[in-house]
């Protein structure tokens, strides 16, 4: 169950399992695995990348990345 | 001679560390994957034992996901050192401890400096270093790498360290057992080191892997290893890559929870303010362009042009005049005065003159890295970048290239995407230079003299829209590829380090002025003999020298630009040594010519127009010796080299065409 995701929202990473491995492993370097926290902070305009924040820690995501996570509501 | 490996997650504030405790120069970027190579310095101590420490890439896991981080596992494995110093970000030990317990696991003397701690502070973080010490068993040395503070506790302690750690984490029992096993197979390894090399392989390190194969059959150990990975993904029911991360995981929220405290946790941060304007959805890239705009107008018009001009005075009167006097008091032969004055002060003086645009615009550049500024321009810009097949790291790589190609076609090893970095490394050279800078500068001096920067910022964004346009261009054609992903840290914005800073200027510009010394110097004389010799003799005129006839030779290709002279030919020539020496030929040619005035010269050769045709032609004909190495080695390929040349030289000639001729028609 994937919702729109919008400025200021807090969700958790409910599922990884359509996400590519090297992107998964690149995730869960940066902190970023199941149960993870996080917080949207800003979406960039014409479709570009999300910045978001984990465990106080500022990532920018393109959105195809984001859309294969599975998110769920704090 | 002891050796001590510096190892520690990106933007940890390892390389300010590393020029506080040595005596040595390093290139310093706030952001993840600019430090690329390996960088040795001698250990400031009050001994005299020349004791070396190394930085490495910063890196978050012994198991890495790019080549140039397998550095530092293949380091670990197959190097002799002494000691691992392991820098600790305070704020983000969650994170950074997965990387410390893996190097714990390597069984060496080991030490950690907690960096950041003012900051962690300030955020409420109370660490308990005495007790996170005794658990950890290895030294923990708190600094504050920007100020220094903790510095000198660490030097004087540095080389104390003689054991290792005996710390381990608890993987379980079929972990044991895959040990126990690997023991079977690697007779001669040694027991401590073997636990850790088990867990790496499991954990599906290949370079471990690949070591291992010298201490055991490959058969026997390919077998051990499906057969365990196996019994983890069933035992436990995630990967082994996940299963030893939740284990180390778990150990570690066990260490914070007995050794850390947190206090108060502030929701909005200094950075998250200067965030929401610079990352802004319509202010982010217009924000982005008036700094970038700021940054020329520095450059030229308001410090750098008038700083640049005090300096060429000085070289043309007083210098000049000293080594007149000088080579008459010696009683030099005409031959050696007319190649120390025409040649050498005004060749090599005729780029020195620009080390204040240089520098600045180096500064400028530097303080943008160092501030943590880029990673949010790479943010910004990745949406623009992703529609032409780049990546916004690729923008880094652009942004280094106006300083310096061959820098920023070497921090495009930091892109994963095998073709993007491709791409990128081919378009960094239309990326105008500082080389080029020389050549624009003279020309808009006596063109566009009330309009210097925003002609020469022209130049920039025609070579940054070429380059968009050509890998949207070539993307789709020559270096087609598939889907790839953008994941970027960014780190906190930070006051930066004027030492750094000043460190970090000092390193580019240092390899301009050695460029001067060196290799245009040599290029000098060469082109001043060349111009000197011909049909006529020594000393005879200019315009029938050697060098001469091989310009005219060539000259004629160039009229349908505008530029039809030998002169000009023959500089173009030359800049394919290095592009600064096209100034440097012009001085030569006209110094010698008896006129002193190369900007009259100009003024009377050349148009407006030509000129600007001229300028463009440089800015993209062709990559200099330098940076044609560059991509030769970077990118292993002499076909890819060989492009790089015939779409260089294709491009800068037909835009120079239809600039020139287009421009008759309009201007006339």
């Amino acid at each position: 169950m994937s919702f729109k995701l919008k400025s200021g929202c807090k969700c958790v990473v409910c599922d990884l399992s359509c996400v590519d491995k090297i992107v998964k492993l690149s995730l869960q370097e940066l902190g970023v695995k199941l149960g993870s926290e996080v917080i949207i902070k800003s979406i960039a305009p014409f479709g570009g990348p999300v910045l978001l924040s984990v465990n106080g820690q500022r990532l920018a995501l393109r959105r195809d990345t984001l859309n294969k996570i599975e998110w769920g509501q704090v | 001679m002891k050796t001590v490996a510096l190892i520690g997650n990106p933007n940890t504030g390892k390389t300010s560390l590393f020029n506080r405790l040595t005596a040595s120069y390093a290139y310093v970027g706030n952001w993840s994957g600019v430090t690329v190579e390996k960088k040795v310095g001698v250990i400031k101590s009050a001994q005299v034992n020349k004791d070396q420490l190394i930085d490495f890439p910063g890196v978050y896991t012994l198991n890495p996901l790019s080549s140039e981080e397998k550095i530092v596992t293949k380091f670990l494995l197959n190097e002799t050192y002494d000691q691992c110093l392991n820098v600790v970000d305070a704020t983000m030990l969650e994170k950074n401890l997965h990387l410390t317990l893996q190097i714990i696991e390597f069984n060496k003397p080991m030490a950690m400096t907690l960096t950041m701690s003012d900051v962690a502070r300030k955020q409420g973080i109370i660490i308990d270093t005495t007790k996170l010490s005794k658990k950890l068993q290895i030294p923990i040395f708190p600094v504050v790498a920007r100020t220094g503070k903790g510095c000198e506790d660490v030097i004087a302690n540095l080389l104390e360290t003689n054991i290792a750690s005996c710390y381990e984490v608890d993987y379980g029992g079929v972990v044991d057992k895959a040990v126990g096993d690997l023991k079977k197979i690697c007779v001669n390894l040694d027991t401590h080191k073997l636990r850790s090399l088990a867990i790496q392989a499991l954990d599906d390190n290949r370079e471990v892997f690949k070591y291992l194969g010298k201490y055991g059959e490959k058969a026997e150990l390919v077998n051990w290893l499906d057969y365990y990975q196996a019994q983890i993904t069933t035992t436990y029911n995630v990967s082994p890559s996940e299963y030893f991360y939740n284990c180390r995981s778990y150990a570690i929220k066990e260490l914070l929870s007995e050794c850390v405290q947190v206090v108060a946790k502030k929701v909005r941060t200094f950075t998250d303010r200067i965030d929401a304007v610079l990352t802004h959805k319509l202010l982010g890239i217009p924000l982005f362009l008036l700094c970038m705009y700021l940054i020329f107008f520095l450059t030229f018009d308001w410090l750098g042009t008038p700083l640049s001009d005090l300096l060429a005075a000085f070289l043309d009167g007083p210098v000049n005049h000293v080594a007149e006097m000088v080579l008459i008091k010696l009683g030099a032969s005409s031959f050696i005065m007319s190649l120390v004055l025409d040649g050498i002060i005004a060749g090599v003086g005729g780029i020195l003159v620009f080390i204040p645009q240089i520098f600045i615009l180096f500064f400028l550049t530097s303080l943008l890295e160092d501030s943590g500024y880029m990673a949010r321009v790479s943010y910004v810009m990745d949406r623009s970048l992703e529609k032409v097949g780049l990546n916004g790291k690729s923008f880094i790589s652009m942004i280094i290239g106006f300083g310096c190609n061959v820098p920023g076609i070497m921090v495009a090893r930091s892109i994963d995407d095998r073709k993007e970095r491709l791409l990128t490394m081919l378009l960094v050279p239309l990326m105008s230079c500082a080389a080029r800078l020389p050549v624009y500068a003279l020309f808009v001096g006596v063109f566009f003299s009330n309009h210097q920067a925003s002609v020469i910022f022209s130049m920039y964004v025609l070579g940054v829209m070429l380059a968009l346009i050509l890998a949207k261009v070539f993307s789709s054609t020559i270096v087609k590829k598939n889907g790839s992903f953008f994941i970027l840290e960014l780190p906190p914005y930070r006051m930066p380090q004027l030492l750094s800073l000043w460190r970090s200027t000092w390193g580019k510009g240092k390899g301009f002025v050695k460029r001067a010394g060196t290799f245009i110097f040599a290029g000098t004389v060469i082109i001043w003999f060349l111009l000197n010799f011909g049909s006529d003799g020594f000393g005879g005129s200019v315009n029938n020298s050697y060098f001469a006839y091989l310009g005219r030779f060539i000259a004629p290709i160039f009229k349908p630009l505008g530029f039809g002279t030998w002169e000009v030919a023959v500089a173009l020539l030359t800049g394919v040594l290095a592009k600064e020496v096209v100034v440097t030929t012009f001085n030569i040619i006209y110094h010698i010519q008896g006129n002193e005035g190369l900007v009259t010269i100009i003024q009377n050769q050349y148009t407006a127009l030509s000129a600007y045709s001229f300028m463009v032609f440089s800015l993209i004909y062709m990559p200099c010796v330098a940076t044609i190495a560059t991509i030769l080695k970077e990118t292993f390929s002499k076909k890819w080299m060989f492009f790089a040349i015939f779409y260089s030289l294709t491009l800068g000639y037909v835009l120079s065409l239809l600039i020139y001729q287009v421009g008759r028609i309009f201007i006339g």
